[in-house]
Formats: C-alpha cells, sequence, structure tokens
C-alpha cells in the first residue's frame, strides 16, 4: 500500500472526487493504522474490557456505545460537508485549514468509535494510537489556527465586502455615466491599437454600434490617406505616454462609417490600470467650428474688401483721433498714402475752422444719446485746397478690448457744393430774370391795353369824318376825290384789322394755360358751322373724323382751329369743289399727328420758311385777304402745348397742315407717311394770314 | 334820356352824328369823365344845384379820366336809386378781361365801337332802336 496516495494531499483529487471517495481514504487510513497495530503490538489478554470498568451496567454500557456511535457518526459527516463546501468555495482565503479541520474531526470521530469498541474487547493499545493520531492532528491544527488567527482576523467581514462591493458597483456606475456624459467621443485603446471601450457619443460621431467598434483596431476610425501612418504615431506615444492634443498643428479628420470625413480635434491621455496600459483618445467633432471660422474669414475678408475698395473715404479712427485703418478712397481724397494718413490725427486734415463743428455730436455719440451723425465739413488736399465733405461718423465698442473706436466716413461732395452753388447762382440769375420777365409782361399787358382802347379810335375818326365829309360834301367832291377819301377809309379799317390780330397774338403767349381734355372735333364742327354762317354762300365738303382730341387749352384750340380752318376755307374759295378735311394719323413712335388738308390755292413750298413769321403773307392781299399774323397765333398756340407744326403744299393743288400737341413726342421729325401722304394728295394753299377771328368778329359785330 | 359818358370829343361827335342820323330824338347828356357822370346822376360835384338825372340808358365808354367806366359802374350799381339804369359799354377794347369785369359788375350790353363807320351807324341804329324803343324799362327807372 503507498500512503501517499492517501494522507494530506486530498486537496487537487478532492477538486476532482466526491465526497465518499473522502470516506473511503479516511477509512483506508485506519484500516492500515489497526493493522499495523495488531502487527506490532499483539493483544495480550491480560487486560480488562472497558465495560467492567461500567460493572457491565447494561444501561451504562449501552449509554456509552450509543453516545459513542452516534459521535463518531456525526463527526464523519462534519469533514464531508466541510470538503464539499471548501471544494465549491474555491475562492475562499485558507482553503487549506478546511482539510486540517477535515481530518482533524474524522480522528475523533475514530476515538469514539473505539471507545465503543473497547468496551467489550481490550485494544488500548489500538485505542491510544488512535487517540495519538488525533492528538497529532489536534495539536497541528490548533498551532496552525493559533498562526492563522491574526490572518483571518484581517479578513474583511462581510458586511465591509458588502460595502466594498457597492462602493465598487457605485464607482464603475460612476464612470460608466461620466463616460456617456462627457460632450466628446472617448476611445479606449490598447497597446495593440484594438478598442476596449467607446462611448454613446463615440457611435454617434461615427455611426457605428458599440459592438461594431469594440475590438476593432482604431485606424477603422482614420481616413485612408492617413491610415498607414498612424500605427506608428500609435506606438510613438505609448513611448513617450503624456496627456497631449494629438497632431498638434495639423488637420485631423475622423472616417464616418458612411465614408464621409470630418475634421476633429483629439486630445491623447495615458491610461494605466491593473489590466495594463491604455490610451484614453478624447474625440471633439470640429465641422461646426470649422464652419464659423471659415464664415467668419469670409466675413473680415469681406468686411475689409468693401472697406479698401468703398467708393467714399472710410477711416477707423481711435477715440485720440488717431487713424488707424484708412481705405483707397480717402487717400486719394485728401492726397496721402495710407502710411502717410495712419501718422496723422483727423484734425490733421481737417480744415482748421471746421474741426469744432462736430464737438457737441461727438459729445453726445459719447454719451450714447445718438448712434451716428452726419455733418458737413471741409478738408485740406495735400496740396492746401480745400475738399467737401460729408461727414458720418458712429461709434463702434470692441468688445474685447472694451475700447471704442470711431467708424468715420468720407464722401466728397466737392463737385455737389460746386454744383449746388453754380445752381444757386443760376436760380438767382433765373428769379433775377423771372422778375424782371413779370415786370415786361405787365408793361406789355398794359401797352397791349393801351393799344387795344386809344390807337383803334383815331382810326374810327379818320373813318368816320372821311364818310361825314363824302356824306356832307357829296356835291362837292369829284369822283377822284371820293376814290381817295374810300382809300383813307379802307387804310383805316386794315389798320384796324392789324391792330386786332396783333392783339390776338399777344393773346395767344400771354393766356395762361388751363389744361383739359377736348373734343377737337367737336370743336371743328363749331368753327365751321360758324364759317358758314358768316359765309353762307360757299358750298363745301368739310369732313371731320369722330374722336379727334387732345389734353390742352380749350380756348387756344379753338383759336388754332379757327385760323387753320378759317385759312382752309379762305383759300378754297375760288373753287367750286372745294373741300376740307381734318383728321389724323398714329405714328408708328406712337405720336398722334393732326392734319387740315384742303385742295385750294396751295403755295410754293419755296417759301415755306416764310410761313409762320407774324406778318408774313404769301399771297396777294387783293386775292386773299388776310394780315399774316394767323398763322403766327397757330405755331404759337402748338408750341405752347409742346408740339410741332409743319406744312406740305402744292400750288393750284391744296395744302395740308400737320400738328402734334403732345410735348413728350416733341424731338421727333415728320415721318414718312405723313410726308408720303402730303406728296400724294393735291397739296394744297396756305395764307398765313388771314385770321377766322377776325371773320367771326366781324359777324359778331354785324350781329350787334 | 340818353347819358353818353365819353372823353374822346372825336367818338362823341361821331357818335351824335350816328344816333342823330338814325333819328333818334331823345335828350343826350354827355359826361367827358367818369367824376362828371357821378355828378351828374347823384346830383353832387358841380352838378349838385341840379336834380340827379335819370337816363333811359347810358352809353359808358371803359377808358375815362379821374374815375374809369368800370368805376363808375361800380358806383351806380352799389346805389339804390341807379341799381337798375341799363348801361351799355360802348368802348374801343374787347380784352377778355374788361369784359368780364363788366358784365360782372352788372353792364347790360357791351358793345364795341368798329373802325368802320358804316358799321358804327349801323351798332348806334340798332342801340337806339333797342334801349328807347323795344326795351320795356325797369319800373322803378321812371322819374318819380
Amino acid at each position: 500500500v503507498n500512503a501517499s496516495t492517501s494522507g494530506f494531499d486530498i486537496s487537487p483529487n478532492a477538486r476532482r472526487l466526491g465526497p465518499s471517495s473522502i470516506f473511503c481514504a479516511a477509512g483506508a487510513l485506519l484500516a492500515v493504522a489497526g493493522l499495523m497495530v495488531w502487527r506490532i503490538f499483539p493483544t495480550p489478554h491480560e487486560y480488562m474490557p472497558h465495560g467492567f470498568c461500567y460493572l457491565w451496567d447494561r444501561k451504562l454500557i449501552w449509554l456509552h456505545a450509543t453516545s459513542d456511535l452516534l459521535i463518531f457518526l456525526s463527526y464523519l459527516s462534519i469533514p464531508i460537508t466541510l470538503v464539499y463546501f471548501a471544494r465549491l468555495r474555491r475562492d475562499l482565503p485558507f482553503n487549506w485549514m478546511f482539510l486540517c479541520f477535515g481530518t482533524f474531526i474524522i480522528s475523533c470521530g475514530f476515538t469514539h468509535a473505539m471507545e465503543v469498541w473497547t468496551l467489550w474487547h481490550a485494544s488500548y493499545w489500538l485505542s491510544g494510537i488512535l487517540k495519538a493520531i488525533t492528538a497529532f492532528t489536534s495539536v497541528i491544527t490548533a498551532v496552525l489556527l493559533m498562526r492563522l488567527v491574526p490572518l483571518a482576523l484581517a479578513l474583511p467581514n462581510p458586511k465591509t465586502l458588502r460595502n466594498e462591493v457597492n462602493q465598487r458597483k457605485r464607482a464603475e456606475s460612476k464612470f460608466r455615466d461620466l463616460l456617456e456624459a462627457v460632450p466628446d467621443a472617448i476611445a479606449v485603446v490598447d497597446r495593440e491599437g484594438r478598442i476596449v471601450l467607446i462611448n454613446a457619443q463615440t457611435e454617434k460621431l461615427f455611426g457605428y454600434e458599440r459592438e461594431e467598434l469594440v475590438g476593432q483596431e482604431i485606424e477603422i476610425l482614420v481616413p485612408g490617406r492617413y491610415r498607414s501612418r498612424h500605427p506608428g504615431h500609435r506606438a510613438a506615444f505609448f513611448e513617450e505616454p503624456r496627456l497631449r492634443p494629438m497632431g498638434r498643428g495639423l488637420e485631423l479628420y475622423g472616417l464616418h462609417k458612411d465614408g464621409r470625413e470630418f475634421p476633429v480635434e483629439i486630445s491623447l491621455s495615458p491610461l494605466q490600470t491593473d489590466e495594463g496600459f491604455f490610451v484614453c483618445s478624447s474625440i471633439r467633432d470640429v465641422s461646426e467650428r470649422k464652419r464659423v471660422q471659415l464664415a467668419l474669414k469670409f466675413s473680415e475678408e469681406r468686411f475689409s474688401s468693401a472697406f479698401e475698395h468703398a467708393a467714399i473715404g472710410k477711416a477707423l479712427v481711435t477715440s485720440g483721433g488717431r487713424c488707424f485703418k484708412v481705405n483707397r478712397a480717402l487717400c486719394d481724397l485728401v492726397g496721402y498714402s495710407s502710411e502717410e494718413l495712419l501718422a496723422k490725427t483727423f484734425n490733421d486734415i481737417t480744415f482748421p475752422e471746421d474741426i469744432d463743428a462736430d464737438r457737441s455730436l461727438v459729445d453726445r455719440l459719447l454719451a450714447g444719446e445718438i448712434p451716428s451723425f452726419h455733418i458737413e465739413k471741409r478738408f485740406v488736399h495735400r496740396d492746401k485746397h480745400l475738399v467737401y465733405g460729408l461727414l458720418s461718423v458712429s461709434l463702434v465698442r470692441d468688445e474685447l478690448s472694451q475700447e471704442f473706436y470711431f467708424v468715420s466716413q468720407i464722401q466728397d461732395i466737392t463737385e455737389r457744393k460746386f454744383v449746388e452753388e453754380k445752381i444757386n447762382d443760376l436760380n438767382n440769375e433765373l428769379s433775377r430774370r423771372n422778375s424782371e420777365l413779370s415786370a415786361i409782361n405787365k408793361e406789355l399787358e398794359s401797352f397791349s391795353y393801351s393799344v387795344s382802347h386809344d390807337l383803334r379810335a383815331p382810326l374810327r375818326a379818320i373813318h368816320g369824318f372821311s364818310q361825314a365829309l363824302v356824306e356832307d360834301a357829296q356835291d362837292k367832291l369829284g369822283p377822284q376825290e371820293k376814290e381817295h377819301l374810300s382809300r383813307v377809309r379802307a387804310a383805316a379799317v386794315r389798320m384796324g384789322q392789324l391792330i386786332d390780330d396783333l392783339l390776338a397774338l399777344a393773346r395767344t403767349s400771354r393766356r395762361e394755360l388751363t389744361r383739359e381734355d377736348v373734343d377737337l372735333s367737336r370743336l371743328a364742327d363749331e368753327v365751321v358751322s360758324q364759317l358758314r354762317t358768316s359765309d353762307p354762300d360757299r358750298n363745301l365738303r368739310v369732313d371731320i373724323a369722330k374722336g379727334l382730341a387732345a389734353n390742352g387749352d380749350k380756348h387756344l384750340f379753338r383759336v388754332l382751329l379757327e385760323n387753320l380752318l378759317g385759312n382752309a376755307w379762305k383759300f378754297t374759295s375760288k373753287r367750286l369743289d372745294g373741300q376740307i378735311e381734318f383728321g389724323s394719323q398714329q405714328h408708328s413712335e406712337g405720336e398722334r399727328v393732326y392734319y387740315i388738308r384742303d385742295n385750294g390755292a396751295g403755295f410754293d413750298m419755296k417759301y415755306a420758311g416764310k410761313l409762320f413769321g407774324a406778318f408774313q403773307r404769301l399771297h396777294d392781299a387783293n386775292e386773299f385777304p388776310g394780315t399774316g399774323v394767323g398763322l403766327a397765333s397757330v405755331q404759337r398756340i402748338v408750341h405752347r402745348h409742346g408740339g410741332r407744326i409743319w406744312a406740305e403744299s402744292v400750288v393750284g393743288q391744296g395744302t395740308t397742315f400737320y400738328f402734334t400737341l403732345d410735348p413728350a413726342q416733341d424731338n421727333l421729325q415728320p415721318s414718312e407717311s405723313s410726308l408720303d401722304s402730303a406728296v400724294n394728295r393735291p397739296p394744297m394753299a396756305i395764307d398765313a394770314a388771314q385770321t377766322v377771328l377776325t371773320a367771326t368778329e366781324k359777324q359778331g359785330g354785324g350781329q350787334k | 334820356m340818353i347819358l353818353l359818358v365819353e372823353d374822346n370829343r372825336d367818338d362823341e361827335e361821331l357818335t351824335l352824328r350816328a344816333l342823330r342820323k338814325n333819328n333818334i330824338q331823345n335828350e343826350i347828356v354827355i359826361a367827358r369823365d367818369g367824376v362828371e357822370a357821378l355828378d351828374l346822376l347823384f346830383a353832387t360835384g358841380a352838378h349838385a344845384s341840379h336834380e340827379p338825372i335819370v337816363p333811359q340808358v347810358i352809353l359808358l365808354d371803359l377808358k375815362l379820366p379821374k374815375v374809369d367806366g368800370l368805376e363808375v359802374l361800380r358806383r351806380l350799381r352799389a346805389n339804390q336809386g341807379t341799381r337798375l339804369v341799363p348801361v351799355v359799354i360802348l368802348t374801343s377794347s374787347n380784352e377778355e378781361e374788361d369784359r368780364l369785369q363788366g358784365y360782372d359788375l352788372g353792364a347790360n350790353s357791351y358793345v364795341r365801337k368798329p373802325v368802320d363807320f358804316n358799321q358804327f351807324f349801323e351798332a348806334a341804329r340798332q342801340l337806339g332802336l333797342y334801349w328807347l324803343v323795344l326795351n320795356e324799362p325797369v319800373p322803378q327807372c321812371r322819374k318819380s
């Protein structure tokens, strides 16, 4: 029998064997011990069994026997339970102690079993050896236990342990919460570059699920073009691990799961744990910041460009009046280079008399009462001439330095000033001339009035007394004298006519225009019916287009039509088939051209230039009477309405007068169509002379 | 009675001639300026010793010395006694302003003196016929 198969070294086997095998081992040990005792110490029979001591009192015997047996059985079961427990709780400290206890209790058990045996059999040697073994194991156990006590005392008690566990749980939970609460994406990477831990921000930022990243190499998050170099950088960090930003001075990019890259900022920190050495990277998406930076940059560039290339002079001026930024236009305005200007104060370039002009405004600006102000100031150009400027000043407070500075803008208004002065001069001149003209007009008016009243009276006397002479001295006058007196009378009448026409012409100029929409067709109808009444023997055909209208002075339009239609009436007097037509043509430019056409005497176009001159006549007064004022009046009326008038004529065939009454079109020349139609038609005659006014007046006079 | 207010002797002569030749026999009183006309009508000034005249018609020139025709007309119309006396403005001018003011102040007619004496003669004939024969005077204007 090999003793080494049993004994103390049961723990490795006990891990694999059940409690029954431990029992067997213990039994085998006892059997071996028994056999050895039997052999070595053969039991002489001189000792009495233990029952003698109890006087074989059956009750006492059985009390001992039963008790010892029960103790044995119990002692046998306790170590089994202990070993079973120890086997399941291998994590417990001092595991071997349970083994010692087991052995010692089993030994005790066997001593109690031996007590039962020795009641009837006097095997006291065997019993003694058993006790010795038990003593041995007990002593060893006791010693070991004593040595163990300080160690066991040092063991945390279960409550402390529970607290500790809870604390750790809380700490871990805190750590998790902290990790998730950090606004940055966190990735903890081990020495091999494998991701061991990430937070939700990392998932969100890179678009991966947690399971997809943990265990992967960190390079999965690095754009392809940087990926090959990354492990090198990583290794370098592990060489010299300390908290530092990654890739200082470089633009870093992260790679999203969908392939998109985005700018990031990464801080690296070393992380030493029980489980080894890690690097904790804190990753921040800086897209928004980049965008804002870019926008800010653009904005600054825009401002700079707007400032520099503005058409008006601009300067940023400190509160002390020194320019610290000036633009091109300001340099041009005062003739200095920007370097020279920056060395000057604002007052240096201001005309001395104007330096204090805006003092109160500046005070109010500084007091926050007004946001800005505008003032006209004079500045001195490098070559000493004055520049008139419109100065606009506003106040800007620098948020960072809390200092304020002025934004000054200067618009060069020298030209404007010059023009303003010129306009002023012209206005003065104009109003002077205007009052002169008014005075002249007033004089002219009283002159007109005087002419109207006084010039005709002598004519009346000449005519009246010549007539009286003829009537009273009829018998004394020969035919020659009578003829002379009749000429005197005719001249007087003619002079009266001239005076009337002249006054009418003056009136067309003097009269104030009262504009209204005038029905020209109706006006022409009225004029023609007047002509028919005053000259009932004529049977002319007159065609007046319907719906002719114009905006202007109705009275002057009547004078115009009276003259033109009266002319046409007069110059067709030699024909039996006289025709007059009044109409209008719409020209392509939108201009409306009115025309009055007759088939009368016509005139030689050679003299067309004289047509509208006052007192100009193209016909003999004997043939066609008139003073030569009518067309002058017509032209004046047309011009006063902003229109033009011209005529086409062929001698013996007729005349057409064209006129416009629209000021907007007065720069246009007569168009081809009007010329064509004029040439193709029987042209007409003109008299620049006779006015219908006269005819109607005569007629009016006759009615009185 | 006709009151002729006329400063021009030629015109006065011709007017009288035209009226006489038309057989108008009524008395014709002549005033040579506005003041005289008003004195005659209101019995003031030089004519304070006479009764005020009450003409059947006044032939009134406009351009007169001292007080002009329109002013004479204004005062006539402002006076209860002469308010309704027929006034015919007989003048050289046909200025719009004159016509407008004349009618505005209550002239009954406005006749322009033509240069042609034949026309003037005709005008005088018609005026006499109309105002002295055809026209029925306002009752209040009758001599009381």
